[in-house]
């Protein structure tokens, strides 16, 4: 009843409401790991991006890039860092992931595991192509890539296979 | 675990582990130029350990180097100056032993800045 009510008042399709869900969902996941505090400013678990690779697997690539999209504006509104440097590194990331999954989403046989991995390695690779170009053009930045890409791989595969034990495939 | 997720994960390790012997470290200091009487007398690569004498107008002052870092180990000044300034190891890092005229300098592998502050 409410449903149908939702759909002629906005037009809300069963995909959008798909979409919404999962990016609400993405965005308290992002929240909470928000004050979670981190030995290294910038590495985070990144699990938000978990439910990015569940929207990937279950919905198709659309509905992942609009839920990824919407956690990056909808997170940075609430946690008021919209358009600030911390908001452009988290859209570079998201973008380049987004990227990412649009590819590897093509290999056969592919998991959740593979995909997080790739993908987390992708959002480290646009957030540093964000901050060497814009914030800080210097080639000491890239001490810091080893220790950001190590935190990826483990994090990737971890969102990964925590997707793939949702998806039943263990 | 697809065949797919191994190649992902061999692919992201390797990258990873070259990430790491590419530019861990970097951002240190490289070289240790040494200076007397306004002269560049030997640039000595801070990760090998090396010990050079540089005569000066008061003597010979000794320049150590070990460990990825190098300092003055002696030298005939009264003060001593050059020797309290310790191990230099960061780009850019100076001392000197003007009475003898004798100085030191790390160079890192980018100096077009002489310091950042965020």
């Amino acid at each position: 009843m409410t449903a149908s009510i939702s759909e002629s008042l906005v037009g809300a399709s069963a995909r959008d409401r798909q979409i919404a869900s999962l990016a609400a969902l993405a965005v308290v996941v992002h929240l909470a790991e928000s004050v979670l505090p981190s030995p290294i400013p910038g590495i985070k678990p990144g699990l938000a991006n978990a439910v990015v690779l569940y929207a990937l697997l279950r919905h198709g690539w659309e509905v992942a890039a609009w839920v990824g999209l919407l956690r990056v504006l909808v997170g940075s509104l609430l946690l008021g860092s919209f358009l600030s440097p911390g908001f452009f590194l988290s859209l570079g990331g998201a973008l380049a992931s987004l990227a990412m999954l649009a590819l590897v989403a093509r290999l056969p046989g592919v998991t959740a595991l593979g995909l997080g991995v790739a993908a987390a390695l992708a959002h480290t690779a646009g957030q540093f192509t964000v901050a060497y170009l814009w914030f800080i053009p210097h080639p000491g930045l890239f001490a810091l890539l080893p220790a950001f890409l190590t935190a990826a791989l483990v994090f990737g595969a971890a969102g990964g296979l925590v997707v793939n034990r949702l998806c039943g495939r263990g | 675990m697809s065949l797919a997720d191994g190649v992902i994960l061999v692919l992201g390790l390797a990258l990873t582990v070259a990430a790491w012997a590419a530019f861990a470290g970097r951002g240190a200091g490289q070289t240790a130029v040494v200076t007397a009487g306004g002269e560049v007398v030997a640039r000595l690569p801070l990760d090998r350990p090396a010990r050079l004498a540089v005569p000066g107008p008061l003597g010979e002052t000794v320049v150590e180097v070990r460990d990825g870092a190098v300092r003055f180990l002696s030298s005939p000044c009264t003060r001593q100056i050059c020797i309290h300034s310790g191990w230099l190891r960061e780009g850019g890092a100076f001392a000197a032993c003007l009475p003898n005229r004798v100085s030191v300098r790390v160079t890192a592998l980018d100096e077009r800045y002489d310091s950042i502050n965020f």
